[in-house]
């Protein structure tokens, strides 16, 4: 039988349970569970939100990577699209639109699947793309399922937009793109999902590990609280995974990146975030890092670290020549919630052990399972 | 009582709790243990706030640009109040803003004498100012923001240089929850009730150099 999973957070005061006493499936359990179902399946991460810079109109296929840890809880992902567009021609100082076609195909991991929004996102439909002359933008929408649970791998999963030309017009890429957990009504922990099958708590005894065969809930319960770790907090920047397009630096001396698109090497950008303090505040919690590349010599990348109100610090880390492919790094990262407000600013540097090129289309930091 | 739940007096981190291997059958769940859980849980709803949006800016932008012209050209779709204020600072066109989302809204932010209602999300803008004026505006789904149609709207001008600008919006009542499909395969579906709103972000530049570099957005208690 599914277990309902409440809209609202469920309360519990510490003084129900009596100091020494055994405890009770209703007084206690019931309560437990509702809170474990609402971590696990209605506070979902908003996995990306970005929106990437419009490029020179071109005839090339252009992916953004999107990379995702899909928490137990989710079984189904929305996933919007905007177009850039911005064709028109100017006859004595009126400007004049028509909107160009384009098509969008979302590529999805293995034991995952495409389910229709407002159209499929598999590249089959032409799409119109921005007109210029309208402030409102033209959305897209399609849905990722997740199969049942265990159909795809628990690990952080690759995921592409690719935006392309239809017939002779061609596209100025994507203008915001989206990946979300939808939250879910029901978990089923009767068919293998995680959390708490609640016939199992049983409200008429104390709450005991009686007979395995039936269950009195007390594993289910424990495994649920520390589950929830696995409702992961993302991070993530990301661009156009194409040599011509990817954010880079060329340089034997770390340092920012070429930003390329708005912001290039005017600055060095910081993007502030707020850490999850999941071992309190001073103890330092540990995230996966984990950044698509391309480069034809090793390097290092470097976090820098602002603490809001407190100091800066570097996390350093090697990653190997890609040897002229796209590549994943992954390495983990250590991140203090003792800032003001818990807020910490993130800039990111890299170099080349020969001043060769890196090219960089998404950097990821991804809440590790801590159970 | 809090609506997120009781924890332990001065623990403000998660407790290490026995896994079900270590759990011994036909042991009783006492009180402590019960209390250490629902701990952990209470923290582990005071630490599920989300990340919004991250993204690069627009760089640095065009002074006096409001958007409510293209290359000279009028736009369709929104007309030019002539006098500017608040939402119709800018048009929210592509030159003047970025959306964001959807994203799923909770609702648990305590609010005193009141029923709970949804959580606040701060928006900050890595920025160089000379005279920039920053905008946040939420909407209900995929709406786009007006006068009659938004569900919180913040701004804020700044001289200050190169600085980090803070701008937290908490959305009004009027965010509703709707159907939405939660499940779809094997030919089985399944709706649940959420509310999603997108997240738009603006900019104006009155003099000087004016830029937006970064713009992040995540939810704060």
């Amino acid at each position: 039988m599914p277990s309902a999973i409440p809209t609202q957070s469920q309360p519990q005061e510490l003084a129900a349970q009596l100091v020494a006493n055994p405890v009770g499936a209703t007084s206690f359990a019931q309560i437990a569970a509702a809170q474990a179902h609402f971590a696990l399946a209605r506070a979902l991460p908003s996995v990306v939100s970005v929106a990437p810079h419009e490029v020179t109109a071109t005839g090339t296929a252009l992916t953004v990577p999107i990379q995702w840890w899909p928490s137990p809880g989710c079984r189904l992902a929305l996933v919007t699209v905007d177009l850039q567009g911005a064709w028109y021609i100017d006859v004595v100082g009126r400007v004049f639109t028509d909107r160009k076609r384009a098509t969008v195909a979302l590529t999805v991991p293995s034991g995952a699947g495409v389910v229709v929004g407002s159209t499929l996102l598999d590249g089959s439909e032409t799409l119109a793309q921005r007109d210029p002359l309208s402030a409102t933008r033209t959305t897209y929408t399609g849905y990722v399922h997740l199969g049942d649970w265990g159909d795809v791998t628990d690990a952080v999963q690759d995921l592409a937009v690719t935006v392309d030309d239809v017939g002779g017009d061609t596209h100025q890429g994507l203008a915001a793109i989206t990946l979300t957990e939808i939250p879910v009504a029901t978990l089923r922990p009767e068919s293998g999902e995680l959390g708490v099958l609640l016939p199992s708590l049983d409200p008429r005894n104390d709450l005991h590990d009686g007979d395995s065969s039936i269950g009195s809930g007390v594993p289910e319960l424990l495994t649920a609280e520390q589950d929830t770790l696995r409702t992961r907090w993302h991070w993530q920047i990301a661009t156009y995974e194409h040599t011509s397009y990817a954010w880079t630096r060329s340089s034997a001396t770390i340092g920012q990146l070429d930003w390329v698109g708005t912001v290039g090497t005017s600055v060095d950008p910081v993007f502030r975030v707020r850490v999850p303090a999941i071992y309190g505040t001073s103890a330092n919690a540990t995230f996966k890092l984990r950044i698509r590349y391309n480069a034809t010599e090793d390097g290092t990348v470097r976090v820098v670290r602002d603490v809001v109100g407190a100091g800066t610090s570097n996390a350093d880390d090697t990653f190997a020549a890609s040897v002229g492919t796209w590549a994943v790094f992954e390495g983990s990262l250590s991140l203090s919630a003792s800032g003001t407000e818990q807020e910490m600013d993130l800039s990111f540097h890299f170099s080349t052990l020969d001043a060769s090129p890196v090219y960089v289309s998404s950097i990821a930091i991804i809440q590790e399972e801590q159970a | 009582m809090d609506l997120l739940g009781e924890r332990l007096t001065s623990v403000t981190r998660r407790l290490r709790t026995p896994t079900s291997t270590e759990w011994r059958a036909g042991e009783y769940v006492d009180a402590g243990l019960a209390m250490i859980v629902s701990h952990n849980l209470a923290h582990r709803q005071r630490e599920s706030l989300r990340q919004i949006a991250s993204a690069l800016g627009p760089g640095t932008i065009t002074n006096a640009m409001r958007g409510y012209t293209f290359q000279g050209t009028p736009l369709r779709d929104v007309t030019d109040p002539v006098t500017y204020s608040g939402l119709t600072s800018i048009s929210w066109d592509l030159q003047t803003s970025r959306r964001f989302g959807p994203f799923y809204a909770v609702r648990d932010r305590d609010v005193t004498d009141e029923p709970p209602t949804w959580r606040t999300v701060r928006v900050c803008l890595d920025v160089t100012a000379s005279n920039l004026t920053v905008l946040a505006c939420l909407t209900q789904g995929l709406e786009f923001p007006a006068p009659e149609s938004y569900v919180a709207f913040e701004g804020t001008t700044s001289t200050a240089w190169r600085t980090v600008l803070t701008l937290d919006l908490n959305p009004s009542r009027a965010l509703a929850e709707a159907a939405t499909r939660c499940r779809d395969f094997g030919g089985e579906t399944e709706q649940s009730s959420a509310a999603a709103c997108s997240l738009w972000v603006g900019w104006y530049g009155t003099s000087g150099t004016n830029s937006v570099w970064t713009i992040s957005a995540h939810e704060v208690r």
